[in-house]
């Protein structure tokens, strides 16, 4: 039985707007979360607990792509929220300590249509996209680009 | 619409989680990002972009290449019907797999392609390969 907190197919979250630094909400997608758990518990951890730190305490949250093709051609306008977290986990859940070196990463995208955002509260309302990214950006872009 | 509060989205994460013992190897299509995300092991991984298509998936504990995600699945299936019509025929049982998706992605290479992202390609394809991994060919009639 879905809770309060979800809309049909989607869970509402808790994060940083990168524009006001408000509060605002971020959906992620009850199939989407399902990929994600099936594959380790280390990777269900990631998401359950890596992804709300990073949309709620972000080092940096970047706009738009570095390489213009890779927007999505069907509505521009990513968001890259960064994290370092102070630790990571292995396949078996275990927590271990941060990988050196790299950032984890939350692509967010701003609502694309009105169909999939109707009903969904505020029109700023964003979808997760791709929960759990990593990266090794290195140090000196990321600082560079720090908001 | 109330929020999910941070301990709730974690339980509800572990409530849904698998072992590692049994991960099969999967292709998932994300209509939010509009990608398909391809893992052929368990293994925590870290990501490298190859090209506007590709980025690939190294395991944080060997450093092998174990997964993708294929960007733009939408363009890429417009692109297909455009400029590889004969690629439909690849399609059986209404499944594409995946292999033939990297293949065609190296095919359909705007530019003469770079010989890491050739590697890249291959790796891919013959991971996708190995294990035998397909997804729904209704994201090319969706195009």
């Amino acid at each position: 039985m879905p809770s309060e907190s979800e809309t049909p197919g989607r869970v509402t979250l808790r994060a940083i707007d990168p524009q006001s630094g408000e509060a605002t909400e971020v959906l992620i997608s009850h199939r989407r979360m399902h990929a994600v758990a099936q594959r380790s518990l280390g990777q269900a951890k990631e998401c359950g607990i890596l992804v709300p730190h990073t949309l709620q305490h972000p080092t940096a949250i970047f706009e738009g792509l570095r390489k213009d093709e890779d927007e999505d051609q069907r509505a521009p306008g990513w968001y890259c929220y960064c994290s370092k977290p102070p630790y990571s986990f292995d396949e078996n859940g275990e927590e271990q300590p941060p990988y050196p070196g790299q950032v984890f990463l939350v692509f967010v995208n701003r609502k694309r249509s009105p169909t999939i955002g109707a009903g969904l509260g505020p029109a700023k309302a964003m979808l997760v996209c791709l929960s759990t990214m990593k990266n090794d950006l290195n140090e000196e872009h990321y600082e560079n680009h720090e908001q | 619409m109330k929020i999910m509060s941070n301990d709730e989205f974690a339980k509800r994460m572990m409530l849904l989680a698998k072992p590692a013992s049994e991960f099969k190897p999967s292709a998932y299509y994300d209509s939010d990002g509009d990608c398909i995300e391809f893992l052929a092991k368990p293994d925590p991984f870290y990501e490298e972009r190859v090209d506007d298509l590709v980025t690939v998936y190294y395991s944080q504990k060997t450093g092998e290449v174990i997964g993708s995600l294929i960007k733009g699945v939408s363009k890429l299936a417009k692109r297909l019907a455009q400029k590889l019509p004969g690629f439909m025929i690849t399609i059986e049982d209404r499944r594409i797999r995946l292999e033939h998706l990297f293949l065609a992605g190296m095919w359909l290479q705007k530019s003469e392609p770079q010989a890491i992202n050739v590697l890249a390609y291959k790796k891919l394809a013959e991971i996708a390969e190995r294990t035998s991994v397909d997804v729904s060919a209704e994201l090319c009639s969706a195009a």
